[in-house]
């Protein structure tokens, strides 16, 4: 059997690229063909085909590293670029959201009164259910941060139950939201103000999701015993993601909840 | 998917003392996925692997071709012919009830549709399809 004679990971030759371009494909297409032809078919497909791809995908990520032992350091050191560089694509992606609200909060227009909240506009009252957010997300943070912890020091009960905790306060988050979503008095369609809060805090709400979801995916992982004390890179870039989710609720809550209202 | 089900169950185990450990299973993977057998890692895991592989690979290639159907220029010809079809049935004028100028009436201002139209027309003597013709000339 032929051995490398480096530290570094050439990868076995994989049919998961492709799946995931094709299930682009089908969601972009899909999507423009249910807005004009009424019919799902394409964009659900496309759907599917993306969630199939993820799970293999990831889950030959997870072989290569923890029963392969194809994440050396050099490799791991990689991995944290792309991690990291990825997290700073996702930061930009918000910046764009924050330019589009204070473009329109810092000058309103006269059609929205020359004010900002817009007349006719009710805003949340910053200091009820927003406020519990923010001590949720922090307290998140404090879990997750007392979970690297555990895991460090091999304690393994402990890093479960925190791990456990901070998945429980993520889905508490996400309930609190949705139900705010539900009983707020404006939409997205009332005006620049709608489109912002709802387009800005929306897509946050989907990152806490996918947080949630990464979290859970080290939970069953540190359950299964995949994570060692020295090497758990998979719970540490779940942190990091969890921490920036927590930075962007910081930023939405002081910009749009606090100083707009 | 369904051992995320198996998370409160396993956590719930994990907390309680007197419960029995579940048991560290990475060595044996370890052991499965090191073999030296030749196989990518995508399918070493063994027949659960191949038989999703084959169903996620079906799925690609058939949502290649149901793209192709709805979204290729074959479509879009058919969909553009539909649409002439209606506009000679003076569908679109009925439903914008508009006074429209001879030129319009006639349809698809292409080489082609004039040529298949006067054809047609032709056959019926028609004067009214001449004059207007002038007259998009003329325009033109």
């Amino acid at each position: 059997m032929a051995h490398q004679a480096h530290a570094y990971h050439m990868v076995d030759p994989s049919p998961w690229p492709l799946t995931g371009a094709v299930a682009a494909l089908l969601m972009t297409s899909g999507l423009a063909i249910w807005m004009h032809f009424h019919t799902m078919t394409l964009m659900t497909l496309g759907m599917i085909l993306l969630l199939l791809t993820m799970y293999q995908w990831w889950r030959d990520i997870i072989r290569e590293g923890t029963f392969q032992g194809h994440h050396t350091p050099p490799v791991q050191k990689g991995l944290r670029y792309g991690m990291i560089l990825f997290i700073t694509s996702e930061v930009f992606f918000f910046l764009g959201f924050f330019w589009a609200f204070y473009h329109s909060s810092l000058a309103p227009t006269p059609e929205l009164g020359g004010c900002w909240p817009p007349t006719g506009i009710t805003t949340l009252d910053p200091f009820e259910v927003p406020l519990l957010n923010t001590a949720v997300l922090l307290a998140s943070g404090v879990t997750v941060t007392w979970a690297h912890h555990s895991i460090m020091e091999g304690l393994r009960k402990q890093a479960i139950q925190s791990l456990a905790l901070t998945i429980l306060l993520g889905f508490y988050f996400t309930f609190l939201q949705g139900m705010e979503y539900y009983e707020a008095p404006f939409t997205i369609a009332d005006g620049v103000y709608g489109s912002t809060f709802f387009v800005a805090t929306g897509f946050h709400g989907l990152h806490v999701i996918i947080g949630s979801t990464f979290l859970a995916v080290c939970l069953l992982r540190q359950v299964q015993y995949h994570f060692t004390s020295e090497h758990h890179f998979g719970f540490e870039a779940a942190a990091w993601y969890w921490h920036f989710v927590d930075v962007v609720w910081l930023f939405l809550y002081i910009s749009i909840y606090w100083w707009g209202s | 998917m369904n051992h995320l089900l198996k998370v409160p169950l396993l956590a719930s185990r994990a907390f309680s003392s007197s419960a029995r450990q579940l048991r560290n299973k990475v060595p044996e993977a370890q052991k499965l996925f090191q073999a030296d057998n030749g196989l990518p890692v995508h399918i070493k895991g063994g027949t659960g692997d191949v038989l999703l592989y084959r169903a996620t690979m079906t799925l690609t290639i058939g949502g290649n071709l149901t793209f192709n159907c709805s979204c290729s220029s074959l479509a879009y010809c058919y969909i553009a012919s539909l649409l002439n079809q209606a506009n000679d049935k003076g569908i679109f004028k009925s439903l914008f009830s508009l006074q429209e100028p001879a030129t319009l009436s006639t349809g698809c201002s292409s080489p082609l549709c004039l040529r298949r139209r006067r054809r047609g027309q032709e056959e019926l003597g028609s004067v009214y399809f001449t004059e207007s013709l002038a007259q998009s000339n003329a325009n033109v």
